[in-house]
């Protein structure tokens, strides 16, 4: 009886004290960010986090918001758990609760579905960060806006890079397209099917499977007996290890294009392996860039392996995350106010071109934020790269219109 | 059970709403209506499973089948035939009832842990089959891409820009719910449902049709469910298979319920009070320094009450009420 | 003909694996009628023990057994001796829900334990075993999912012997039978529960040292198969130690298939409906007359 008063008394302080540590104060520009903490993108969320941590500190350093008289940049944080539901409730926290002028995240994209149309009631500009369904931007409204590419640059981009290997030779004809059944997965496969069709490449393998499958031996049978030049390929962590495993215990000769995601991670490529030697993958961002970008992204990129990774490079996560809350600190720094209207406004008229500090990773021409294939506010310069992995490591060989010494090396034995 | 304490039992009740009902013109911070929507609707949920789970003893896993069928069919009838979600969700409610019930009545055969493992199959069938199909009898469900709801913002679409709408809807789907579940305990179907429920082979030797009484028991349990999926979809405005076919909360439903006090009307939603705020608010505030730790309390709380209060939470409370109630008599008569 | 029997020889190996993970679930239900929802995380759980032995301490992942069995199975014998005999006490039957409540709680703990402590990065095994494999002509044979498949059999061989040939073994099986009358023959039953439990759990440590030669760990990896394990142990029978090693190849077999000559997504909602349908057939009284007359 006294145990379970004990108990009780205990779970109610818990309560309370929870509440009590929610409570803020600081006088802020705050900027609320929305990430998978837990749950399966917990480990993107993560990279995300020190990458704009390491921007927004780099700004506060350097004398903060110049035009509001130094005043300081504070990320709030929000766990979405990758679910639409908690990121949902989380968004309206930090709206209404923490009182954040304008807001960064989610990463997955279903998550961003859910939300935006929240930010757009509010009207807080929401600036989202590498959630790539083009769907998020489709529709009427005024407050979201994306810098990162959508699923139909990603698609594009691996299409053109295709058709350019096809074109130094052998020629490619058949692709084949492997997927997880997860938003992205689904988004980005059918992005793919429509290019290829369009472009003549012949597809005959089509394969939707659960994330996080036991066995992926039934796919890469199949692709065994189809023969595709290529496999488009969508995983994540472990499906990337067990899809590359496989194909190669297999011995198919086909060559894996990813598009990112599992196949990116830092630790990719120290599991695989000799399997993932030749493999092409897409990346938001890879330090191969730091080379055609310079001095400040090479420097940026040391800064992050000494404070804020245990000595590994930049990933796309994290350079992301770097290049979304720069943005936001140069809004903010324009607008001059943490005013919610005055940082869209500013959201909306920022043009920049490929000189402007927030671009110093990111291989983008310049960030213009227009309506493009049905998506409104999305920047019309947004790509993804594509890198291979030779001897071993990952080295940037496209897009073509970038890496102009075709160094990518087709046919792979 | 006489007619004072059955009486005093139904103020306390209204007492109950009365004062829920005044929380969001308390507390106006549009998160705390948000998480009292979610708290209530939880509430509602585990109310929903425990007009079969708790009153019927038939353990469903699998309740997320049928609120994720209410949430697409309202969806599709409000964004395909424009009918009001208010019509819309009774219509999904009476379709989803007839599905769980031609499902329900082959798997009712099973015995206990036998039907809570063909619900799980259920639940997981559901969700493979939403996320396989793109299109299903013709209409676009969007596979895992999802299905956003379009925003027409008037009553008659039950949209709202004040949260507290929402907030009052479900408190009143949740008195629905709560008043039917009173009638039936006190019914001859509640009895019949409670004989079922404590040796099934006794009571169908006494005669008792125990097959229609545990379908009528499914079959309203799931109308509810689906109720919950169709206010879930207009208050969320977005569904994706993976969150509405979700087994995480199927089993949710469950916990809250019997932590709560299965088979007790108010059991379930003292489960949700208690448990859901606190979830939400650890992860809030834990969820992004500490991944998992919230779910870690959740789990282990879940443990301790399931081990020490194996009747669950209600029991304890009344317990404590009528400590409360005898000291005061005792210091009155003195 | 490429396709069928590769799909067939890939489909069985899997097979094995299942069985193996399914074995012990199977064991515990049939002597316990106890339905254990944290078997998934417990193999996740030894697979992370295992993988830290493997590669920290340089251990060969199939002699790791003889340090992983052991330990799973005092996890085991503890497990069910200071948490469910306690609940069991105050409950009349194994089957209550109380207690596979209490299993749903600590499968959540344990899940997010992992999640705390080892973050939601995959970790892979480096072992000489990983990749391995050898052909027979143009088909292909994993090493690692051959072995697996080799040790799933002896394993239940060897469970089959201690039921049917042991004084333990025959205990057990009273209990599955009549835990009253059991108790009146003078059998320890809440000591046999803890055995049972924990020869349940050293099974799930067997497998689990079994499967990171081939296969990442994970936070989140006990859901993928633990429900394959519900599935097989119902289609097997509980406690049908060979009908679970069975029902594990044919859920192998027909994932393969399906999956190679369909799509991988109709594999999993296959199983499942096949997997109503097992549960449905089973306690339907033509075949409950069918058993009673066997």
């Amino acid at each position: 009886m006294k145990l379970k008063k004990i108990l009780a008394l205990m779970t109610v302080s818990l309560m309370i004290l929870l509440c009590i540590v929610s409570a803020n104060a600081a006088e802020t520009v705050k900027v609320g960010v929305l990430l998978p903490f837990s749950g399966g993108s917990a480990a993107m969320g993560q990279e995300f986090e020190a990458g704009m941590k390491m921007a927004v500190s780099n700004f506060n350093a350097a004398g903060g918001v110049k035009s509001m008289g130094g005043a300081e940049i504070e990320l709030v944080w929000a766990d979405s758990a990758g679910d639409p539901q908690t990121g949902v409730t989380e968004i309206e926290r930090l709206i209404t609760q923490s009182n954040v002028s304008a807001l960064l995240g989610p990463y997955n994209s279903s998550v961003g579905a859910s939300t935006v149309p929240i930010a757009e009631k509010y009207g807080v500009p929401y600036l989202i960060t590498n959630s790539n369904a083009d769907e998020i931007l489709h529709g009427e409204h005024k407050y979201a806006f994306r810098a990162n590419h959508a699923n139909s640059d990603a698609a594009k981009n691996m299409v053109d890079f295709t058709l350019a290997m096809s074109e130094r030779g052998p020629e490619i004809k058949k692709v084949a397209i492997v997927a997880d059944n997860s938003d992205w997965g689904v988004g980005m496969a059918e992005a793919l099917k429509d290019l290829a069709n369009e472009n003549g490449l012949e597809c005959n393998v089509y394969e939707i499977f659960e994330t996080n499958s036991a066995d992926l031996s039934p796919i890469v049978i199949k692709i065994k007996q189809d023969k595709p030049d290529i496999v488009y390929a969508m995983c994540y962590l472990a499906d990337a290890q067990l899809f590359t495993s496989t194909m190669a215990e297999y011995r198919v000769d086909s060559l894996i294009f990813a598009d990112g995601a599992g196949f990116v991670t830092s630790d990719y490529l120290s599991f695989a392996g000799d399997a993932a030697e030749g493999i092409l993958a897409t990346n938001g961002w890879h330090v191969g860039l730091t080379e055609y970008k310079g001095e400040v992204a090479t420097a940026l990129n040391e800064q992050y392996k000494t404070e804020y990774s245990d000595g590994t490079n930049m990933n796309e996560f994290s350079a992301s995350g770097w290049l979304n809350a720069t943005i936001m600190c140069e809004i903010i720094e324009r607008a001059g106010s943490a005013d919610r209207e005055e940082i869209r406004t500013a959201l909306a008229n920022f043009k920049v071109d490929d000189t402007d500090y927030s671009l110093s990773l990111h291989a983008f021409q310049g960030i213009d934020f227009q309506e493009v294939r049905g998506m409104i506010n999305q920047n019309i310069y947004s790509g993804k790269i594509i890198t291979q992995c030779q001897n071993g490591e990952y080295v940037l060989v496209g897009p073509t219109t970038l890496v102009k010494t075709g160094n990518f090396i087709w046919p792979v034995k | 059970m006489n007619a004072k304490s059955s009486l005093k039992r139904n103020c306390q009740m209204i007492l109950f709403f009365v004062i829920a009902a005044a929380f969001p013109l308390v507390f106006t911070n549009s998160y705390f209506k948000q998480l009292g929507t979610i708290v209530l609707l939880y509430a509602f949920y585990a109310s929903a499973w425990n007009i079969l789970g708790g009153y019927a003893g038939q353990l469903s896993l699998g309740h997320g089948a049928y609120i994720g069928l209410g949430a697409y069919i309202t969806t599709v009838l409000f964004s395909e035939f424009y009918i009001s979600p208010w019509l819309g969700m009774v219509i999904s409610g009476l379709m989803v009832g007839l599905f769980a019930v031609a499902i329900g009545y082959p798997c009712f055969k099973l015995s206990g842990v036998y039907y809570s493992l063909s619900t799980i199959a259920l639940v997981n069938v559901m969700r493979l089959f939403f996320i396989a199909e793109d299109t299903i009898f013709g209409f676009k469900t969007g596979s895992s891409l999802g299905y956003k709801i379009e925003w027409r913002g008037t009553l008659i679409d039950m949209q709202f820009l004040d949260k507290k709408y929402y907030f009052w809807l479900i408190l009143l789907l949740l008195a629905v719910v709560v008043f039917v579940s009173h009638r039936i305990k006190n019914s001859k179907t509640g009895y019949y449902l409670s004989a079922i429920s404590t040796n099934q082979y006794a009571a169908s030797s006494l005669g008792i049709n125990t097959t229609y009484y545990k379908l009528k028991a499914l079959f309203i349990s799931a109308f509810f469910a689906a109720v919950g999926g169709s206010f879930y979809a207009m208050f969320i405005q977005y569904i994706d298979p993976a969150s509405v076919f979700n087994y995480d909360t199927s089993v949710e439903m469950t916990v809250l319920a019997m932590v709560g006090g299965r088979s007790t009307v108010v059991g379930p939603i003292i489960g949700s009070l208690l448990l859901v705020p606190l979830k939400e608010i650890a992860r809030s505030n834990l969820g992004a320094s500490f991944a998992g730790l919230p779910l870690i309390i959740y789990g282990v709380i879940l443990m301790l009450v399931v081990y020490f209060l194996p009747n669950g939470i209600l029991p304890l409370f009344k317990h404590w009420y009528s400590i409360i109630l005898r000291r005061r008599r005792e210091d009155l008569s003195v | 003909m490429y396709t069928l029997i590769q799909s067939a020889i890939s489909g069985l190996l899997m097979g094995g694996v299942y069985a193996i993970i399914a074995l012990g679930l199977s064991l515990i239900f049939g002597v316990m009628k106890l339905v254990n929802f944290a078997h998934g995380d417990f193999l996740m759980a030894f697979c992370y023990v295992a993988w830290a032995v493997v590669s920290f301490w340089n251990v060969d992942p199939y002699l790791s057994i003889l340090i992983i069995a052991p330990i799973s199975f005092i996890v085991g014998y503890m497990f069910q001796k200071i948490f469910i005999n306690g609940i069991l006490r105050k409950e009349k039957s194994t089957e209550s829900p109380n207690i596979r409540l209490f299993t749903v709680g600590f499968a959540w703990s344990l899940g997010n334990l992992a999640l705390l402590l080892f973050g939601a990065n995959i970790q892979v095994t480096n072992t000489a075993y990983k990749g391995s494999t050898f052909f027979v002509g143009d088909y292909m044979i994993s090493i690692p999912r051959l072995i697996a498949f080799a040790i799933a059999l002896f394993v239940t061989a060897i469970l089959f012997v201690f039921l049917y040939k042991t004084e333990t073994g025959r205990a057990l099986r009273a209990i599955s039978q009549n835990r009253f009358t059991a108790r009146l023959m003078g059998i320890d039953v809440e000591r046999l529960y803890c055995i049972a439990f924990g020869i349940g759990i050293m099974v799930v440590g067997i497998s689990a040292c079994l499967i990171i030669p081939f296969y990442s760990v994970f936070p989140t990896m006990g859901s993928t198969f633990g429900l394959r394990s519900f599935v097989i142990v119902v289609l097997g029978g509980m406690g049908n130690l060979p009908g679970a090693l069975i029902s594990g190849l044919f859920i192998g077999l027909l994932e393969a298939f399906v999956g190679t000559y369909l799509s991988t997504t109709y594999a999993n909602m296959i199983i499942f409906i096949v997997f109503i349908i097992a549960l449905v057939v089973r306690s339907s009284n033509w075949f409950q007359n069918r058993l009673a007359r066997a």
